[in-house]
């Protein structure tokens, strides 16, 4: 399929697009550490915690507030926060005591707030021990009040303790999967229809989607296993995702060896165009369904919330989506340049063997 | 909180990501000049 100048450049614009606001839109607040992590009922607690993406001492005007939520209806606002540094405070807690019906220990949530940068949240961000009040305690009058929170102004993208700034790489891991898999597609359907009508340029074309969609899928396990090593611990775990799609790529570097060892070059545009549509045929339950059954570290597979929910919000749509259609269209040229290419030297070689026959 | 009179100024924001951003820009603009190259070339062997 050859393309119009104008999706050439589109393309091209809507990659770097995705690139410059992937990268320079900032994250909400975080909340990166916590200190004590454990307390006991009815204690008065000094939390010390260090945020991430505020700065507290920008402007002294800033309101700065704190919760510590049990559940939905114990919601304990911070008595006092004193700021200790530029992404540091302290927030002052009285813990209530518990009551005979709750567990032996109850986790909480850390909420932040401040006026200028937005809210942050840090789940079981201490462990609070049962301790039931008797005759001896001075009676705890800890301040429940309703979390009330701040939102940032402008565009920002969501903060996760372990991605941090690596959230980035969904504008730039994904979309070469995306491509991927639209130009395996396209391949596969050249092979139908170079089955169908004989035509030698489908097969060229099946073979130059493959090979682009190959290059795609290799960069696209190279900077997942980046990105897995220092988010998930190691550039390889063999989690199953990881695993099936490296599989799906070694299924397409076999069309490649297929090829090259049939001289006929018909013979060889019949038969890899029929392994071609099998392997597409293996590609989705690969990449699609077999993740999806087990256990997996990957997003959208083995029970984790895939795209949406809380690893993609609306502010990542906007910066997502561009980047998918850009990568695609920059697939369909770069297969599409192959593909003249090969037609050209095929061309070239014919007129050469019709001097010499 | 922006001061953009200089080009200086701009490139210096935001602990100097804006530096980042354009050596990005710069070798993915590189890259797609040279496709379109490549693409024109084609073109002309094409014709013959």
């Amino acid at each position: 399929m050859q393309l119009n100048w104008t999706f050439k450049i589109f393309g091209a614009a809507l990659i770097l697009y995705s690139l410059i606001w992937g990268l320079l839109i900032p994250l909400k607040p975080g909340v990166v550490s916590v200190e004590p992590r454990k307390a006991t009922a009815g204690q008065n607690v000094e939390i010390e915690y260090e945020a991430y993406n505020v700065d507290y001492l920008k402007d002294e005007e800033i309101e700065v507030s704190a919760w510590l939520l049990l559940d939905s209806v114990r919601t304990l606002q911070a008595t006092d926060i004193q700021i200790t540094g530029s992404q540091k405070a302290v927030a002052f807690f009285q813990l209530p005591y518990f009551k005979e019906s709750d567990p032996s220990v109850m986790s909480a949530t850390l909420v932040i707030t401040d006026s200028i940068h937005g809210y942050a949240l840090l789940p079981s961000a201490i462990i609070i021990q049962k301790k039931l009040q008797d005759s001896a305690d001075a009676t705890q009058n800890p301040l429940f009040t309703q979390v009330q929170i701040d939102y940032p102004e402008g565009s920002t993208f969501p903060f996760r303790n372990i991605l941090k700034e690596t959230i980035r790489n969904t504008y730039y891991h994904v979309p070469l999967w995306f491509s991927m898999i639209i130009l395996f597609l396209l391949s596969a359907y050249k092979s139908i229809k170079y089955l169908r009508t004989k035509k030698k340029s489908h097969d060229i074309w099946a073979r130059s989607y493959a090979e682009i969609a190959i290059i795609l899928g290799v960069l696209g396990l190279i900077t997942g296993a980046i990105w897995a090593r220092f988010t998930w611990g190691a550039f390889w775990s063999w989690d199953v995702k990881q695993f099936t799609s490296a599989v799906a790529l070694l299924i397409y570097l076999s069309y490649f060896i297929l090829r090259s060892s049939i001289s006929d070059p018909d013979k060889r545009a019949r038969l890899t165009a029929s392994y071609n549509i099998f392997a597409f045929a293996l590609l989705i339950p690969l990449l699609f369904i077999i993740p999806r059954l087990t256990d997996s570290l990957h997003p959208g597979n083995g029970g984790n919330p895939a795209m949406g929910g809380e690893d993609l919000d609306s502010t990542m749509r906007w910066v997502f989506y561009p980047a998918v259609i850009g990568w695609i269209l920059m697939g369909l040229w770069l297969s599409e340049l192959k593909a003249r290419y090969l037609v050209l030297r095929s061309k070239k070689e014919e007129e050469f063997m019709s001097v010499w026959t | 909180m922006q001061l953009i009179s200089t080009m200086e100024e701009f490139f210096i924001q935001n602990g100097k990501i804006w530096v980042v951003v354009a050596v990005i820009t710069a070798i993915f603009i590189g890259i797609v000049i040279y496709l379109a190259y490549l693409d024109r070339k084609l073109k002309k062997l094409e014709k013959e």
